[in-house]
């Protein structure tokens, strides 16, 4: 595993600090990966994505209540915390019912390190950005609309960092944000081989370095990264090849990797936000480049939007492209508590695995605690088990 | 040729010596030693009373808690699998078993042809147990044996919250206070227990039969609370604690069982 990409895994927080004292650039965080991060890299910020600790809360717990995200809920209590300070701006997307409300909560109880520029009673340089992203993601209205929503949030940017952001800065970032895409997707074609080029924790960590890397220098490192792998062979232990389907997938619940790789198991495709949701589609460079922005970011098949009540077929298409021919003997389902969205869902995509690819699906309730991971072991053994028969 | 199967419970040890046809003997040991000791010494003594020599038994595989603790064993099975193989043997219908130990509570689902095809168990939650119903003894102060007994005498059920074994003490403690009668509690403690199986039962989907086995299907009134609340029959083997020691003997008949050793990728 390549050293910058492992030191973006052990201490993230450090890593961003060190570029951004090295680069003298800005940092933005974010939530969710349909934030249309690619407007915030064409103004020559980094966005970074907003994870929690899976540590014991200290304030949280004060101002959202113990049986809501436990996800969201660290967020917000590392931001409270402090742990980042080093951020210039916070974008919050309207994504699931907890993770709008940090529009709030970030703006009232986390330490804003610049001061509010406001006029007549409107913070013209906000330090929390919010987009309203919409409840359905399809139908002849939404593009348009969403297109208004963008436009505002760029103007808003172009405020706070006084300046401009043109359609050439956008196409820029979309070339670059394509190319980190293109190298995602080839790590997980390399994933398809049995044995996989590249373990489940590995690509995984690979790609959380995505979202907390510049893409360019991520695109690059990854390239050679691949490049090395291709001309290199070693082996991957053997393991019953599974996907994995969850939410808010960060350092915390990724240990889930360690503990399905060591009873035998191979994560070799997901259907995570940190993961094949935040690259699998590349944006369209034919379109307008806010339009594209806006259709890419309208296109990740969250579990928080649906297309059709009840079935979420754009949730099912997205599982299907990331399962095709990955030669798949089971999946898991590693949902955390108070996930609505997640939960909702599972019970429809539950059968639908088990009746349309004929293979079987394990449950697992996150507690986004390193010990509820660990916890998971004598499950996910017995699924395994099961599955060799 | 003799296969042997260990599982290392929460609270007891069980072995089973197995020899592909039928059960040659069984043992079981409630201990509060460790692993590894307890399951020498039950594996030794179960030897001694059946007169087999060690070299004659082809393959140990142990199941259950504390497997992974177990050094003389060729490999380790999981307690899902270990309990649907040995359900299934037993029963050759089951489609449903349930499995309730001191700690744990799981439900594995069978296909027709006896595959295990689902399962789902107890997350962090005493309250669907055998200890949930031992510290409901404790409190009523009657030998865990009778507590089966006493639920079925009972001329109703008193509320016991089925959400936190915790909170159901201060329920029992509370009931005695207000006079309850313990037959009532009881059956009320019971009425829990099943409702959290039930609840684990409906993850995966009822199918008849349902095989009940773990060291709570000894409890007959458990067994009989659970049929009511299902509206099935529901079937215990004989000797249901051992059962998954007997799934773990079955599994020592194939070859290349896995090793102790997870493995770790560097």
């Amino acid at each position: 595993m390549n050293e910058t990409f492992l030191r973006y895994w052990e201490n993230r927080h450090e890593a961003v600090r060190e570029w951004k004292q090295k680069t003298g650039k800005k940092v933005y965080g974010y939530f969710c990966c349909l934030t249309p991060e690619e407007i915030l890299f064409a103004a020559d910020v980094l966005p970074v994505r907003i994870t929690g600790t899976g540590e014991p809360l200290q304030q949280a717990d004060l101002h959202v209540p113990p049986n809501s995200c436990p996800f969201a809920r660290s967020c917000l209590d590392a931001g409270m915390s402090g742990l980042y300070d080093y951020l210039d701006g916070v974008v919050v997307p309207n994504s699931c019912d907890i993770i709008y409300h940090m529009e709030y909560f970030w703006k009232t109880l986390v330490p804003r390190p610049t001061k509010p520029a406001v006029i007549a009673g409107v913070d013209i340089k906000p330090y929390v950005h919010y987009i309203n992203y919409p409840e359905k993601t399809v139908g002849r209205e939404v593009v348009p609309y969403y297109l208004e929503v963008l436009k505002g949030f760029k103007q808003g940017l172009e405020r706070t960092l006084g300046r401009i952001i043109t359609d050439e800065d956008l196409a820029r970032s979309i070339s670059v944000y394509n190319e980190d895409k293109a190298q995602l997707r080839r790590m997980y074609e390399m994933r398809k081989a049995d044995p996989p080029a590249v373990s489940g924790y590995e690509a995984w960590q690979m790609t959380y370095a995505s979202v907390l890397m510049p893409k360019d220098e991520h695109a690059a490192l990854l390239k050679k990264t691949l490049d090395d792998l291709e001309s290199n062979s070693r082996t991957i232990p053997e393991g019953i090849r599974l996907y994995l389907s969850g939410s808010a997938m960060d350092a915390v619940n990724a240990h889930i990797y360690k503990v399905i790789e060591e009873s035998g198991g191979m994560v070799v495709s997901d259907d995570l936000c940190v993961g094949t949701r935040s690259f699998w589609y590349p944006l369209n460079q034919e379109l307008p480049p806010l339009e594209a922005i806006a259709r890419r970011s309208l296109g990740t098949a969250c579990p928080r939007s649906t297309v059709t009540n009840p079935i979420p077929e754009n949730r099912w298409a997205h599982i299907l492209n990331t399962t095709q021919d990955f030669n798949l003997k089971g999946a898991i389902f590693f949902v955390l508590k108070c996930c609505d969205a997640r939960l909702a869902e599972y019970p429809h995509l539950r059968d639908k695995f088990r009746e349309e690819m004929k293979i079987p699906v394990l449950y697992l309730e996150g507690d986004y605690t390193f010990s509820g991971v660990e916890q998971m072991r004598g499950s996910v053994e017995a699924f395994i088990e099961m599955i060799e028969g | 040729m003799l296969f042997a199967g260990i599982d290392v419970g929460a609270q007891s040890v069980k072995a089973v010596i197995f020899d592909g046809q039928k059960v040659i003997g069984r043992k079981c040991l409630v201990t509060e030693e460790e692993a590894e000791t307890a399951a020498q010494r039950i594996y030794k003594d179960l030897l001694a009373d059946l007169g087999i020599r060690p070299e004659d038994v082809e393959r140990i595989v142990a199941t259950g808690w504390g497997a992974g603790e177990i050094s003389f064993v060729a490999g380790k099975s999981s307690e899902q699998v270990c309990a649907a193989k040995g359900a299934r043997w037993l029963v050759p219908t089951a489609r449903t078993v349930v499995d309730m130990g001191a700690e744990g509570c799981r439900v594995m689902k069978l296909g027709p042809e006896g595959a295990l095809e689902d399962f789902t168990i107890n997350a962090k939650c005493a309250s669907g147990t055998g200890s949930f119903i031992e510290l409901g003894a404790v409190y009523l102060k009657v030998p865990l044996e009778q507590m089966g007994a006493l639920s079925l005498a009972a001329d109703g059920v008193a509320e016991v919250s089925s959400t936190c074994a915790v909170f159901a003490e201060s329920v029992i403690i509370s009931n005695i206070h207000a006079g309850e009668s313990r037959e009532r509690i009881a059956a009320g403690i019971h009425r829990a227990a099943a409702a959290r199986v039930l609840e684990l039962i409906g993850r995966v989907g009822l199918v008849e039969d349902i095989v009940m086995v773990g060291g709570a299907a000894l409890n007959p009134g458990l067994v009989k609370t659970l049929e009511e609340m299902t509206g099935k029959i529901i079937i215990v083997p004989e000797h249901p604690h051992s059962v998954m020691a007997l799934g773990a003997a079955i599994q020592a008949q194939k070859k290349g069982v896995k090793g102790l050793k997870s493995r770790v990728l560097k």
